[in-house]
């Protein structure tokens, strides 16, 4: 070929191929569109789980960080009160008021022989309680010393004593007269005082208990934005494990029958079938296991009632999906049949792809049993079944629940 | 009427789209659609491909809308876009070039029997569409864009030899479609 005419050819393409007319083509905008849609839900969706998670992690890193604060502190206490101990060297037969370290009442102190002890906290704090202990344990062997000073002479040398971890009483602690008191009955009325930490602890572990719940009840399921409602099933069983005071998780099987019916435009499947006409709606039945992960928190708590709130993820497990195809005008499926049926079993999970979140009012009926009600949201964070929906839930749980 | 130059109108359409404003997007891909199709026309096997990758084209004109410099012609940087996405579309069939199915264009060519004795732009368009996606790939960015071998070379991920290889040839094919046009040349020197 001659240079000439392959400019010629570069030439007449060049020319010919530049001036592109074409009316715009709103069908081109629409695919776009919906493609730009889906994108900024998917971008929405990455922010809830993002957002989600975060949530999760800091409650999870609070919980960790208070209790391992109160692990810290019991064992600085533990092996103070353990380190405690009478010192041969320190004077003990010597009598002296112990002052209060605040006098929060407002009381003159008086130095007749009368000690006064004004606790200011509910709890012995790591550093106080050991000289409050022995200061307590001083004033018992002084007054041993008074009545037998040889015994005690000897006893103070070879005693050590290991006090454990004690909590006071919320009430005032009352005043002694270490003049006029008889020695005996004065570590009875002590021990009154004072209760051991450990028993309440038990206590207190007892009231947390793990718990196994049964729920039922309905639900509102909707596609987002297609504006109908249908009304749905759900039950199953949850197992809550505490963490810490008011913080537990959550770990569940539900059985949900979900309908929800749309337009077909909410519709967005992987490998859709070829149409020569689209549906123009859906009508969709779904047999779905839901294992909902949730972190409970106890926001207020009286002795039978508790309010919780809870946050979590879902995953969805479609058992079952069963699409109703509707057609105007009967479509491609032939003049008289207006509908067509799709089913799916087992095709579609969604790992973490709900967000979930919930608020339950429980009520203790038994040492061991407990009702509630649990009105719930969940949010979808990927598209769910066969048509990709957005598939959200709105509903209330009754529930049964029994503490292990 | 597309925009040639960054006026007012223009950064107000392009800063609407930097803030993912629906109506500013659709501005802009209704002022840009013709080029643009253009362009995608140039470079696809067929219209419905062409269609495909203006969206595409498109979708990455938005969601890097922001990295634009406001100091060079947009037409410009939207016209790079819908190229290297049509290259995309078609790379793995660019780089076996070689290995293109010829009857495909035999076919085509008695299709042409039919086609206009004018050459239109729906002739020509058709004639580049019967290339070869690695012929039609040199073709449009030598010839009709304006680039270098060596910058086909980069783009496509070719040899310069081969870019040098495959505008000749398609050439050479062009020639001889428009030949069956009535518009005569001289013999192409390629053997088929």
């Amino acid at each position: 070929m001659m240079e000439k005419d392959k400019n010629k050819i570069d030439e007449i393409f060049k020319m010919g191929l530049s001036d592109a007319n074409f009316d715009f083509d709103e069908s081109h905008w629409q695919d776009i569109e919906s493609r730009l849609e889906n994108e900024k839900r998917a971008k929405k969706r990455k922010t809830v789980v993002f957002m989600t998670l975060l949530a999760t992690a800091a409650a999870v890193l609070t919980a960790f960080f208070i209790w391992n604060s109160e692990l810290f502190k019991s064992k600085n206490v533990s092996s103070e009160i353990n380190g405690a101990s009478i010192s041969p060297g320190k004077e003990v037969l010597e009598r002296k008021a112990v002052q209060p370290k605040e006098n929060t009442v407002g009381e003159p102190i008086q130095d007749n022989g009368w000690i006064a002890f004004q606790p200011i906290r509910r709890t012995n704090s790591a550093v106080q309680l050991p000289n409050e202990t022995i200061i307590l344990q001083d004033i018992l062997l002084s007054k041993i010393a008074e009545t037998n000073p040889i015994g005690i002479q000897e006893g103070r040398l070879n005693t050590t004593f290991t006090i454990p971890h004690m909590e006071y009483n919320t009430r005032r602690l009352p005043r002694f007269n270490l003049k006029d008191e008889p020695v005996e009955g004065l570590g009875e009325r002590l021990a009154a005082i004072y209760k051991p930490k450990e028993s309440i602890e038990s206590n207190t572990r007892e009231r947390e208990r793990s718990v196994v719940s049964f729920l039922a009840g309905p639900d509102l399921t909707s596609v987002r934005g297609a504006g109908k409602t249908s009304l749905s099933e759900n039950i199953g069983l949850a197992y809550s494990y505490p963490l810490i005071k008011g913080l537990s998780v959550s770990v569940g099987a539900t059985y949900a029958k979900k309908n929800y019916k749309s337009a077909y435009k909410f519709y967005t499947p992987s490998n859709p079938p070829e149409m020569t006409q689209l549906p123009s709606n859906v009508s969709a039945v779904c047999d779905v296991l839901d294992v909902p992960l949730t972190a409970n928190y106890t926001v207020l708590k009286s002795k039978k009632v508790k309010f919780n709130v809870s946050a979590g993820l879902s995953s969805y497990f479609m058992l079952k999906e069963k699409y109703t195809f509707d057609y105007e005008g009967g479509g491609s499926y032939g003049g008289s049949q207006k509908s067509a049926v799709y089913e799916v079993s087992g095709e579609n999970q969604h790992i973490f792809g709900v967000a979930d979140f919930s608020i339950s009012i429980e009520k203790k009926i038994s040492d061991k049993i407990n009702i509630g009600v649990k009105p719930f949201v969940k949010m979808p964070l990927t598209g769910i079944g066969y048509g990709n929906v957005d598939l959200e839930s709105k509903g209330v749980a009754f529930i049964l629940g029994m503490s292990l | 009427m597309a925009i040639t130059e960054v006026d007012e109108k223009s950064i107000h359409i392009i800063k609407g789209c930097i803030d993912e404003d629906r109506r500013a997007q659709k501005d802009l891909y209704t002022i840009y659609y013709a080029m643009s199709l253009g362009i995608c026309l140039r470079y696809a096997n067929h219209r419905d491909d062409a269609i495909s990758i203006l969206n595409e084209g498109f979708f990455k004109v938005f969601k890097n809308i922001s990295k634009y410099d406001f100091q060079k012609p947009f037409s410009v940087w939207i016209k790079k876009i819908m190229t290297n996405t049509a290259i995309d579309f078609y790379r793995a069939k660019i780089k076996q070039g070689m290995l293109v199915d010829v009857s495909m264009y035999e076919h085509a060519m008695v299709e042409d029997d039919s086609i206009s004795q004018k050459l239109d732009y729906e002739d020509l368009l058709a004639m580049v569409q019967q290339l070869p996606p690695a012929y039609r790939a040199v073709f449009n960015l030598y010839a009709i864009d304006g680039y270098g071998h060596e910058e086909i070379s980069g783009m496509l991920g070719i040899a310069i030899g081969t870019s040098k290889s495959n505008l000749h040839k398609a050439r050479g094919r062009l020639a001889e479609m428009v030949e069956v046009q009535g518009v005569k040349f001289g013999k192409t020197e390629e053997k088929r």
